[in-house]
């Protein structure tokens, strides 16, 4: 219609995007909120990578750390979530890798603890399990085979099913483009099924 | 041996319950001191400097490391005192969800559509009312006559008692629920901490029929207020939720402020005004300072029930109109500044809600048939007035629309949520293209190229020749391919499925189809390699999975490793062959003759500059362009839920769309320059650039909310002939991981829809166009015509491919 509409102001920003703001330019209150209504999800995410409380809890600590470092190079204040999602994923897989090197000085893995760091083989399936599970053996087995995924399978199913974030978003968080993003979504669910049908 | 795969139903339940739901307790407060020492860390030095450097800038600096420190103390000072609120953000209800609702004492739910009712909660005894879903997706909470509150936790499906008291609403960002005592208080409940707090006494005075009326609490969006209308002198107040204290917005007149509701940006308050507690009297919109109160009016009859709509630019309400002594209420919508007064519906109840993306609304409609009140629930599309009723029970009462998380175990239901948004009758439906004679190409198809398996790597590239040899590309550290396969294609239909990969490469192919970019997870760093397997550049160790301009002169990241972080400017690009590498100050949008880019700065300038970012100049605030027009002289944006264009200098800025209630998120420039396709809600559109044509393509081509997301992009082919858009398989579900592809042919618009397809690739030459799709246990690549006919599986075992023509 005309020129102005180019230098009206902006809509206004949502809340979060208003925090990202300020907390880029310095404001530690506004992180704080921030990133605390993310500790429960950013932990869980840790977690389905490190599989043990102690780990993702350290993982979390170091993200939170590399995150209020690194905001003030976060361009697009939209993209906070997968941009905070990535940190920590990477703090975990860093974890992760550091906790595996030390393991390989210190003491002789488990047989069933490969070099790769995948988890023992989880017991406790009997041998007389009823071809017909019911539902909730049906969970135990689906985490089972969970812990048996890689670090990337397990992060991709816990952002799509359990933190439901959109594709777009997981791809973000990973740095892939969509379309890998789905790719490796459905890999990770066909892994998952695989691991399932080798634990039965 | 357990055969049956797991539901996505089954698979979220189970995963939820696995993984934990909460940090460890102690987990804050290790992450606020550390986070605390960092701060100071980067604070102290700054301090010092700004005792002893003169420089405005640094002092200015200083001041606010400074800030930032006192404010990180006082902030662990509110830890300590256990006041954190952990909040989250709030789903407004939208195109996905479910309707609770109350149908002889039970407690129901159903979809979107009005479908697959169930119901949910029975108690003997006692009949329960106004259900009402927590913002966090995981409460729907409803009441007991004792008075009393009861919860059904939608994740185990346990219904239990919460409170004594009267249900009045969830906070808008987290589990709390706003009640009143039995005595009358103000009490919020962190329903998943246990945690009571009392605000303050209501006033309430029972005899007086207070509190009844209206919604008597209502949180501000950001869950930090609740307004309510007193008790005593029927003024406007609002409520601190974290205090308990009070300030009165406006003070009562007549009698009474009633029904209150926030502006999404919590700026303003709607309410209607009732003259003897019994009358309205109109509707008002203030300020929630109280200031700039304005009066709406309606010709129509007394206005009321004001409920904001979720992009602010609209109030629906009701006009209380009169024939005779018969009342027939009408639902109204008007700006909220009381322009622009639009009747939808000359008879109806109650306003359910507006759809998320402010398309449509829920509304009931009443009538009495005998002793027992029935109703109808429709819902209405704004745009063109199209109206369906929605096949709930006739008795059902106490509606609330709400978006609780998908596959709700409490529910049991594991549906495909409809849209709430009204289809358009003249919807034709795709036309299913029947099925090819295998063709396996010639050598004028050119080649596919796409993630092949070698041992415990997916790092490898197949280029099939159609026609000819299938060439293996090793990863540039790659060992050489072992035991390549036979060139052959496999059967049409056949498939296998791909062995787990142990290290994994994600790949890009630059759009002339001369190369690829090779991402490895493991080393963190990508290269450009060409079709020959000759590396053009790298590795360079930075994290990102590059992208390419248009004609793939350019390769553009983020300049970000693996830690996060990032080059100074966030932006870097450079040629395939790693040569003229520089930074950019933000991530680049080419035109696609590469002769100009856009980057928007810090500052929300847009810079706009030759193709290798040269130049840069700003221009204006603006939004990043949606797209360019082909020879970069204007570019296309989404602002204000409408697409706009305007000249490459910031000129000539016209609003493309114009729809009356906006809804835009996307928008592509076909290669011939004739067409945008825009995104509004689900419904793709086609526009002329001049907007002269208006061309409304189909509607379910893209869910805002779950599913994959928004962020798939429609693809013109070469010749702009068709448009291939990916999207959600409209059976799969909500969070189903199914998709579609429908070709739209520019001009006459029909469509074809393609099921089972992923990831539409253009060959070079615009004359077919690939696709994968699953096929048993594995993927396999499908190539059709332009048109979308002779689908042909002409590749099968695909480990999770990137699918690409090349050269």
């Amino acid at each position: 219609v005309d020129g102005l509409a180019a230098t009206t102001e902006r809509p206004a920003a949502s809340t979060d995007d208003a925090l990202v703001q300020r907390a880029r330019k310095g404001d530690a209150a506004a992180f704080d909120v921030l990133v605390a209504s993310r500790l429960d999800r950013c932990y869980r995410l840790a977690w389905s990578i490190l599989l043990n409380d102690a780990d993702a809890a350290d993982a979390t600590q170091e993200a939170f750390v590399a995150a209020w470092r690194q905001l003030p190079r976060l361009r697009d204040a939209r993209a906070f979530d997968g941009w905070l999602n990535r940190i920590v994923a990477n703090a975990a897989r860093m974890s992760r890798r550091h906790r595996i090197r030390l393991r390989e000085v210190q003491v002789r893995p488990v047989a069933a603890e490969a070099a790769d760091g995948e988890p023992p083989e989880q017991q406790g399936v009997p041998p007389d399990m009823p071809s017909d599970f019911d539902r909730v053996l049906d969970a135990d087995a689906i985490g089972r085979a969970f812990d048996r995924l890689r670090d990337h399978e397990r992060l991709i199913l816990t952002l799509h099913y359990v933190e439901e974030r959109p594709v777009a978003e997981i791809a973000t968080a990973l740095g892939v483009p969509v379309g890998t993003a789905k790719w490796r979504l459905h890999a990770a669910r066909r892994a998952l099924e695989q691991a399932m049908e080798v634990d039965a | 041996m357990n055969e049956r795969r797991p539901t996505d139903f089954e698979l979220a339940v189970a995963l939820r319950a696995h993984l934990p739901v909460r940090a460890p307790a102690d987990l804050w407060d290790a992450v606020a001191t550390t986070v605390a020492e960092t701060r100071q860390q980067r604070a102290w030095p700054s301090i010092v400097g700004a005792l002893t450097d003169a420089d405005p800038m640094v002092r200015r600096r200083s001041t606010l490391l400074v800030a930032a420190a006192l404010l990180a103390v006082a902030f662990l000072g509110l830890v300590a005192a256990g006041a954190l609120h952990l909040w989250q953000p709030a789903p407004f209800p939208g195109a996905h969800g479910l309707f609770a609702f109350v149908r002889q004492g039970d407690l129901y739910v159903a979809s979107a559509d009005g479908r697959d009712v169930v119901r949910v909660a029975h108690v003997d005894g006692s009949d329960l009312t106004t259900p009402r879903w927590s913002a966090d997706r995981r409460w729907l909470a409803v009441q007991t006559p004792e008075p009393a509150i009861l919860g059904l936790d939608l994740r185990s499906g346990e219904l239990r008692r919460l409170a004594a008291g009267t249900i009045s609403a969830w906070s808008p960002v987290d589990a709390t629920l706003a009640y009143y005592t039995p005595g009358g208080d103000i009490a919020l409940l962190d329903v998943e901490r246990g945690q009571e707090r009392v605000l303050g006494q209501e006033h309430a005075d029972p005899d007086q029929g207070y509190p009844t009326y209206g919604g008597v609490l209502v949180w501000s969006p950001d869950g930090r207020q609740l307004a309510m209308t007193d008790a005593i002198d029927g003024a406007l107040v609002r409520v601190d939720a974290a205090t308990g204290a009070r300030t009165t917005v406006v003070a009562s007149t007549t009698c009474c402020a009633f029904r209150p509701t926030w502006s999404p940006d919590a700026g303003r308050i709607a309410y209607s005004v009732w003259s003897e507690r019994s009358v309205p009297a109109g509707f008002w919109v203030a300020g929630a300072d109280g200031t700039g109160i304005i009066e709406v009016r309606d010709a129509e009859g007394p206005a009321s029930d004001p409920v904001w709509s979720p992009d602010g630019a609209w109030i629906a309400y009701r006009a209380n109109h009169w024939e005779g002594e018969v009342r027939t209420d009408r639902l109204m919508i008007v700006r909220p500044d009381g322009r622009d007064r639009r009747r939808l519906v000359d008879r109806f109840g109650d306003i359910v809600a507006w759809s998320s993306d402010g398309l449509g609304i829920a509304y009931t409609v009443r009538d009495n048939e005998g002793d027992a009140e029935r109703r109808e629930v429709h819902v209405i599309r704004l745009a063109d007035g199209s109206d369906r009723v929605l096949p709930l029970p006739r008795d059902a009462t106490d509606l609330a629309w709400g978006l609780p998380a998908q596959n709700t175990p409490a529910i049991g239901l594991d549906l495909p949520l409809p849209s709430l948004t009204v289809p358009v009758t003249s919807d034709e439906p795709p036309v299913q293209p029947a099925s090819g004679q295998p063709a396996r190409g010639d050598a004028s198809w050119g080649a596919l190229a796409f993630r092949v398996q070698q041992g415990e790597s997916d790092c490898y590239v197949g280029i099939q020749r159609f026609g000819g040899a299938l060439t293996i590309v090793p990863p540039p550290d790659g060992p050489p391919p072992r035991n390549p396969p036979e060139a052959a294609p496999p059967e049409p239909g056949a498939s296998a499925a791909p062995q787990p990969a142990g290290e994994s490469c994600d790949f890009t192919f630059a759009p002339d189809g001369s190369a690829f970019s090779v991402t490895s997870q493991a080393h963190q760093s990508f290269s450009i390699v060409g079709n020959d397997g000759v590396v053009l550049s790298g590795p360079f160790p930075w994290h990102d999975v590059p992208t390419w301009s248009p004609a793939g002169s350019w390769v553009s990241t983020s300049g970000c490793d693996a830690a996060g972080a990032c080059s100074a400017s966030g932006s870097m690009i450079m040629r395939p062959d790693g040569s003229d590498r520089h930074e950019l100050p933000g991530r680049p949008v080419w035109s696609g003759d590469e002769q100009t880019l856009a980057v928007l700065d810090r500052d929300g300038q847009l810079l706009v500059g030759g193709g290798d970012g040269s130049g840069l100049r700003p221009i204006g605030v603006f939004p990043l362009p949606a797209a360019w027009a082909p020879d970069g002289s204007e570019f296309v944006f989404v602002r204000d839920g409408d697409a706009w264009i305007a000249r490459a200098d910031g000129s000539q800025v016209h609003n493309l769309t114009g729809f009356d209630l906006g809804g835009v998120t996307g928008a592509w420039w076909s290669p011939d320059g004739r067409w945008i396709a825009v995104l509004q809600g689900t419904t793709m559109w086609a526009f002329s650039p001049d907007g002269s044509v208006q061309q409304r393509l189909g509607s379910h081509l893209g869910h805002p909310a779950g599913g994959w997301g928004p962020e798939w992009a429609p693809v013109w082919s070469p010749d702009s002939a068709w448009l291939a858009i990916e999207h959600d398989d409209p059976n799969a579900g909500v969070g189903g991981t199914q998709a579609d592809v429908t070709l739209v042919h520019a001009g006459d618009w029909r469509a074809v829809r393609l099921a089972n397809a992923w990831q539409p690739a253009w060959s070079l030459d615009g004359r077919h166009l690939a696709v994968v799709s699953s096929s048993g246990g594995g993927y396999v690549a499908d190539v059709t015509d332009a048109s979308g006919s002779g689908r042909t599986t002409v590749f099968a075992g695909l480990p999770y491919p990137p699918l690409g023509w090349v050269d």
